[in-house]
């Protein structure tokens, strides 16, 4: 049982205390480039506390076992302690039960699931399926997949001049066949948070299930599955503090329970004859073959770690440095483009840009910024036609975590002086055409 | 003549000193890209070619028309957007290959591989790379190999696409 001394040392009603969380993550002290590494492309993957590597490797090291398929002792322990996770996970996003969280490889297997099995029962030609402009290619391309197999139709609901979920051109959209609705909770890219309680009131009026993409949510804030009356909820570990190749689909029993399985194998089955079977009950029937044990296990101690800073606070200290890396940027680097609400109740920690319309381009900058031991992401971020309408190929993204300072926010702002003096004379030259 | 524009058309830099250091973004790269050479279409283009690397959003176009023998590239152009890197090195492509017979002309794009990537072997001696060594740094950053061949590929390609043109042509 990994002892979370560092996390047990912060004060319950105080913020939380940043140096002290930071000593917890091995990986903050290394180098990059002769500099200090400033990591800063959490939405893509975040750094693991000790707390999580020690589980990894005590599981290893005490009671690596395969799970549910023997009576002896370390197998018992090696399921307790996976089935734990499915408990803690279930607890953390407020779940009605831990039967209904399946774990998978990661948020797009998750999706997959819910596209292939429930989907693949539910949709008619004609039907449609409701998503958003915001769209990650993991909540877009299986639905693609779908419409197209299923002679379905996609329809996005736009976003508002200030980067907002468009509540009214949503409703808009709704209709008899409307089936699906499925939304990111966070943008990867904009940092939009998704009014996903309003949502789904709306779309179960018009008869639809609204499937929410939790990725960006779950690690940075607090998520309570009841008071958002969604129907499917897909996370990934690797996000929030845990490791690789676990991810988790949440759905309604009910749904679950009438949905056939996605894989099919072993593990997930109740009883094998030669030519037919029976499947396990939920959420077996969803696991086939033997598990991420191990990793699920490590996310096991994430989950613990993150419910001992309190998500609320957790939330709060992003808050903050969102609002400071808004105000450092627009101050200091006026000719930036940031991307994404300005209102930062209505957005996570991820800060997309580009450098005067993209006379530098987001590799470039990007490139500039790790000489200086600065880790950001330059690309489309998965979110191809986004930046479309975003009138850009792609965009320099940092995003913030628990561990991140307000002096590494001064830091990306000194890295972009660098950026621009490398660049001046192109920045001074008068704008032609844009990105 | 195989030299790249000669002294006039780069800057050897005593000011902006930040940037010669910068061993990727040599004053030869940002002079390339803030003045790009041969941008735009080539009017009566025999073969147009994309080379575009969608992850970083990166999308060339290489224009080119050969001369009445098909025998060399009388103009070559590019367009379209990319990263430094690569605007700078379909600059530097146009400046190298325009006015060459087709088969040097694929010596080029073999030398530029060689060179990108650090095979020597590759590099045709007769050759001279003049702003191409500015290139020299991307040996060091293998991340952005694709974004500096992006435009010779592209090269590459169209070369063929309008030999194979003119041969129907002739043909034909």
């Amino acid at each position: 049982m990994a002892v979370i001394d560092a996390v047990s040392a912060q004060r319950p009603d105080a913020p939380l205390d940043i140096a002290s969380i930071r000593r917890d993550f091995p990986i903050l002290a290394e180098e990059v480039n002769g500099h200090p590494l400033v990591y800063l492309d959490n939405a893509a993957t975040s750094q693991k506390p000790r707390q999580v590597i020690q589980a990894l490797v005590d599981y290893y090291e005490h009671y690596n076992s395969n799970v549910h398929r023997s009576a002896h002792a370390l197998a018992v322990r090696a399921s307790e302690r996976y089935e734990r996770t499915r408990t803690l996970l279930a607890s953390f996003i407020n779940a009605p039960s831990p039967d209904e969280i399946v774990f998978t490889a990661n948020t797009t297997e998750a999706m997959n699931v819910v596209v292939n099995s429930w989907g693949g029962t539910h949709l008619q030609p004609g039907d449609e399926i409701v998503l958003t402009q915001m769209e990650h290619h993991s909540n877009l391309v299986p639905w693609q997949v779908l419409a197209e197999a299923k002679g379905a139709h996609l329809r996005f609901v736009p976003l508002s001049p200030t980067y907002k979920f468009d509540v009214a051109a949503f409703t808009q959209l709704l209709n008899p066949r409307v089936k699906v609705v499925s939304v990111p909770h966070v943008s990867n890219v904009l940092g939009t948070i998704t009014p996903v309680a309003e949502v789904a009131r709306l779309a179960h009026q018009a008869g639809a299930i609204v499937v929410v993409d939790g990725a960006q949510s779950t690690p940075h804030m607090p998520v309570d599955l009841q008071a958002l009356g969604c129907d499917f909820f897909a996370l990934s570990s690797h996000k929030m503090l845990g490791p690789t190749g676990v991810g988790a689909l949440w759905g309604r029993r009910e749904l679950l329970e009438e949905m056939p399985p996605f894989l099919t194998g072993s593990s997930m089955i109740d009883e094998v004859q030669w030519t037919r079977s029976t499947w396990a009950p939920v959420p077996k029937k969803f696991e086939p073959g033997t598990p991420n044990i191990a990793d699920v296990v490590a996310l096991g101690a994430a989950i613990e770690y993150l419910d001992a800073l309190g998500m609320e606070r957790v939330r709060a200290h992003e808050v903050a440095l969102t609002g400071y890396a808004l105000k450092t940027l627009r101050e200091r680097h006026p000719e930036l483009d940031l991307y994404g609400p300005s209102d930062l109740t209505a957005r996570g920690g991820v800060v997309s840009f580009n450098l005067k319309g993209g006379a530098v381009h987001p590799h470039d900058v990007a490139q500039l910024l790790d000489e200086q031991g600065i880790a950001v992401r330059a690309g489309h971020h998965c979110a191809r036609p986004l930046h479309g309408v975003l009138h850009t190929a792609a965009s320099v993204r940092a995003s913030f975590y628990v561990y991140n300072t307000l002096e590494e926010v001064d830091a990306l702002a000194q890295g972009l002086e660098v950026v621009k003096r490398v660049f001046r004379r192109v920045l001074e030259r008068p704008q032609e055409g844009g990105a | 003549m195989t030299a790249l524009g000669g002294p006039s058309t780069s800057t050897t830099s005593t000011m902006n000193s930040m940037s010669t250091q910068n061993p990727l973004y040599h004053d030869i790269i940002l002079e390339h890209y803030e003045y790009p050479r041969n941008k735009g279409m080539c009017s009566g283009a025999d073969a147009t070619s994309r080379g575009a690397n969608a992850m970083c959003g990166d999308d060339l176009r290489v224009s080119l028309r050969l001369d009445d023998d098909a025998a060399a590239l009388e103009e070559v152009c590019w367009d379209g957007h990319a990263c430094a890197i690569g605007e700078a090195s379909a600059s530097m492509m146009t400046e190298a290959v325009t006015g060459r017979p087709k088969e040097e002309a694929r010596r080029w794009v073999r030398t530029v591989r060689g060179f990108v990537t650090g095979r020597e072997d590759e590099v045709a001696p007769d050759l001279e790379l003049g702003d191409l060594e500015a290139l020299e740094g991307i040996r060091q950053y293998p991340v952005r190999i694709k974004c500096a061949l992006l435009a010779w590929e592209a090269l590459d390609e169209a070369l063929g696409l309008a030999e194979r043109k003119r041969a129907a042509e002739k043909s034909g």
